[in-house]
């Protein structure tokens, strides 16, 4: 038995966005230029853009450093201080951080104990200097729904950009743009990895010729799969969510389950353990053929502490006895089931 | 916890720990490998990540994710940076300050690898803990304790660095390469399986100094400053200046960057007036030396004087001595005098072929 419950990770990729990818390349080269203008139109369409807003990037993280780099780069006459919350994904915080090499400051915007920005810090921290915010939608550990509308008009008039992460949120709400840019990335949906892309409310300089036209028409019909479904598929997830965060609050033993809102990502579950800590009850899960994550593992499998929840004020031992779920579309009731059942049987020891 | 057969092998990546998981699957025990994540010196991680010879780089996680695949067994990579950091490397460091010369693979051992990785273990349901030592641990049903025989394989017998295991530690405890008859036998199971393992040379080094270039790992990562200081002679004149205590160990002769006429070794480390204290050859070597935080295996505790057999660092010989309870130290006097006696190595106890217990060098 296989269950996988790792999808704010990666997400299998669907037939249809197979047999789309497939169906391009089956074309000679000179007939596939086509499918990137359509794919472009349509996500432009799909998520409520203007014409020539959409651009595509070789994943989330490229699509966070193009964005990033091109507020820097158009705003370095303003100032030096850049905001970023303090539980942005390592994309965004590395690519702000390797601008302090060059005299920027990064300062970054607190989340309160609940994982959501601080507005009203957040408010005082903006100062005529600053040239960038960096405010994720969902956040990808706990899955908390960020202001970024508050955010967007608090800085709209000062003529700030905001640059938002939406990586986790795409074809997971009804998402509409907000702030000057937005990334996504289609891996998240069950499109292909190797391709994201970037929302822009003015046009990018950038050339479009080596994109992989199979991969950014999988994304548009993974897209357009997902908006097809979302209200099924939300409805689908939250109930499996609740289901799940259910049946672990009445194990035998504490579990502690983070706060989620009906406006939170609906597939996010992170909870904390007490008597086990995140690595042991990851691997045992995983032997009985279930994998979820723990922390921020990196490309060696060695776990840190997740800085998400240390922002969150969480001690370093509860950090390290916490792990998370996420629910995927093809994630059933039985899944939930099995799993709880295991983690039953885990916790008791047996 | 209850006795089962689920086991979680310390996954190196190198030859040993490979053939140790193997051999355990085939056992048929219920085996997991681990890759331990172990500190690393920032400034060094480029090192680390290119070479392949040590324990600890990302390329031997790698190398032990690919040969659990081949022989079948899940693997994990598992952080224990900070307990590494806390109970080898600060103990390495301090150490070298207080003119001693570390261990820094006992430690590892007794800290690392049979307590942390031990309890982890046990948080995944093993009631075993396996590495690829080359020793023998076994059940002594006459005296009722888990003791430890020496390797078949004379060359590559690890028990030195077991001494201070207790009994509750050896208990859970599997060595399956104890039986092997020399490294070339376990090669030669590794080739069975995966050509390009049985073909990794051995390491050696601290695996986490990768260039082995202690000194330097030193100032990188302590605070502390190594200061110039004299040269003495036996007789307490100056008779040339040093570059800091922490470059120089018991016995040393090259190196010492002075030439003096005739061989000069380094014969005591002075840290109250940072001094290296110099002598000829006849003066590195003692008969007696005192241990201290001693630990017994073939009984609880040392009640009277012993006859048996020791050795003061990994790679020398065993001399016959006698040891001596003093309250709690022990005293060694040495059937002859032994060369280079270094406080902070350990002196290690023998009955015969098996493991008697030891203790760490104390200075003075």
């Amino acid at each position: 038995m296989k269950i996988y419950l790792d999808h704010a990770a990666t997400t299998p990729v669907s037939k249809e966005v197979v047999q789309a990818i497939y169906d391009v390349y089956q074309k000679p080269v000179h007939e596939r230029t086509g499918y990137l203008e359509k794919a472009t139109r349509g996500i432009e369409k799909l998520i409520g853009a203007e014409n020539e807003s959409v651009y595509f990037a070789s994943g989330g993280t490229e699509a966070n450093a193009l964005a990033i780099q091109m507020h820097i780069e158009n705003n370095k006459h303003r100032g030096k201080r850049i905001l970023i919350s303090s539980i942005e994904h390592a994309s965004v915080m590395n690519t702000c951080r390797a601008y302090e090499k060059e005299g920027y400051e990064i300062v970054e915007m607190p989340v309160c104990s609940d994982g959501v920005l601080d507005i009203e810090l957040a408010k005082e921290l903006v100062t005529a200097d600053t040239i960038l915010v960096c405010l994720m939608y969902y956040n990808n550990e706990v899955g908390t729904r960020q202001p970024i509308e508050t955010l967007f008009e608090y800085l709209k008039p000062l003529g700030i950009p905001l640059h938002v992460d939406a990586i986790q949120a795409l074809g997971k709400t009804d998402l509409k743009p907000i702030g000057n840019t937005m990334s996504f990335s289609a891996h998240k949906l069950n499109g292909p990895k190797g391709i994201g892309a970037i929302y822009s409310d003015k046009p990018i300089n950038r050339c479009d010729c080596s994109i992989n036209e199979a991969l950014a028409y999988g994304f548009y019909v993974a897209l357009n799969r997902a908006i097809q479904n979302l209200d099924a598929n939300v409805t689908h997830m939250q109930m499996l969510k609740a289901k799940l965060i259910d049946a672990l609050l009445n194990l035998s033993v504490q579990i502690d389950v983070i706060r989620t809102k009906a406006y939170d990502h609906p597939g996010i579950v992170n909870v904390h353990v007490p008597s086990l800590d995140g690595d042991a009850l990851v691997i045992r899960l995983s032997m009985a053929g279930i994998c979820i994550s723990s922390g921020s593992a990196c490309s060696s499998g060695a776990i840190s502490v997740s800085h998400v929840l240390k922002a969150m004020g969480m001690d370093m031992a509860k950090a390290k006895r916490s792990v998370r779920f996420s629910i995927g579309i093809e994630t059933t009731d039985a899944d939930i089931a099995y799993v709880v059942m295991v983690l039953d049987k885990i916790t008791k020891g047996l | 916890m209850e006795k089962n057969n689920r086991v979680v092998v310390g996954m190196s990546g190198g030859v040993d720990s490979t053939v140790a998981a193997y051999k355990l699957k085939e056992m048929g025990y219920d085996v997991i490998g681990v890759n331990m994540r172990l500190w690393q010196d920032e400034e060094m991680e480029d090192a680390h990540f290119e070479r392949d010879g040590g324990c600890c780089s990302l390329s031997s996680a790698e190398d032990a994710r690919r040969v659990c695949e081949q022989i079948g067994i899940p693997f994990y990579a598992l952080d224990f940076k900070d307990v590494f950091k806390e109970t080898v490397v600060d103990y390495f460091i301090d150490a070298y300050f207080k003119g001693e010369t570390p261990n820094p693979c006992i430690a590892c051992n007794k800290y690392v690898k049979f307590e942390a990785l031990l309890e982890k273990a046990h948080a995944l349901g093993a009631y075993y803990v396996a590495t690829g030592h080359y020793a023998k641990i076994k059940y002594a049903s006459e005296i009722d304790r888990y003791v430890v025989e020496k390797s078949d394989a004379d060359e590559k017998d690890q028990t030195y660095a077991l001494y201070n295991l207790t009994q509750n530690q050896l208990k859970h405890i599997l060595m399956p390469l104890g039986d092997f008859k020399s490294k070339e036998d376990v090669r030669k199971v590794a080739a069975g399986f995966d050509t390009a393992m049985s073909r990794k040379s051995d390491s050696q080094e601290i695996c986490f100094v990768p260039d082995q270039d202690y000194v330097g790992f030193l100032k990188r990562n302590s605070d502390k400053t190594i200061a110039k200081g004299s040269f003495l002679d036996v007789e307490g004149k100056v008779i040339g200046e040093h570059q800091g205590i922490v470059n120089y160990t018991i016995g040393q002769r090259k190196g010492l960057g002075v030439t003096f006429g005739k061989p000069m070794y380094v014969i005591d480390i002075d840290t109250s007036n940072n001094a290296i204290v110099l002598g000829d050859n006849s003066d590195v070597f003692k008969s007696t030396l005192m241990a201290k935080d001693v630990n017994f295996i073939l009984m609880s505790s040392l009640e009277e004087p012993m006859h048996c057999t020791a050795k003061v660092r990994y790679s020398a010989k065993e001399a016959p001595c006698t040891i001596y309870p003093e309250g709690d130290v022990v005293r060694v006097e040495f059937d002859h005098p032994q060369r280079a006696i270094t406080p902070g190595q350990a002196i290690v106890f023998y009955k015969e072929n098996y493991l008697l217990g030891g203790g760490t060098i104390k200075r003075g």
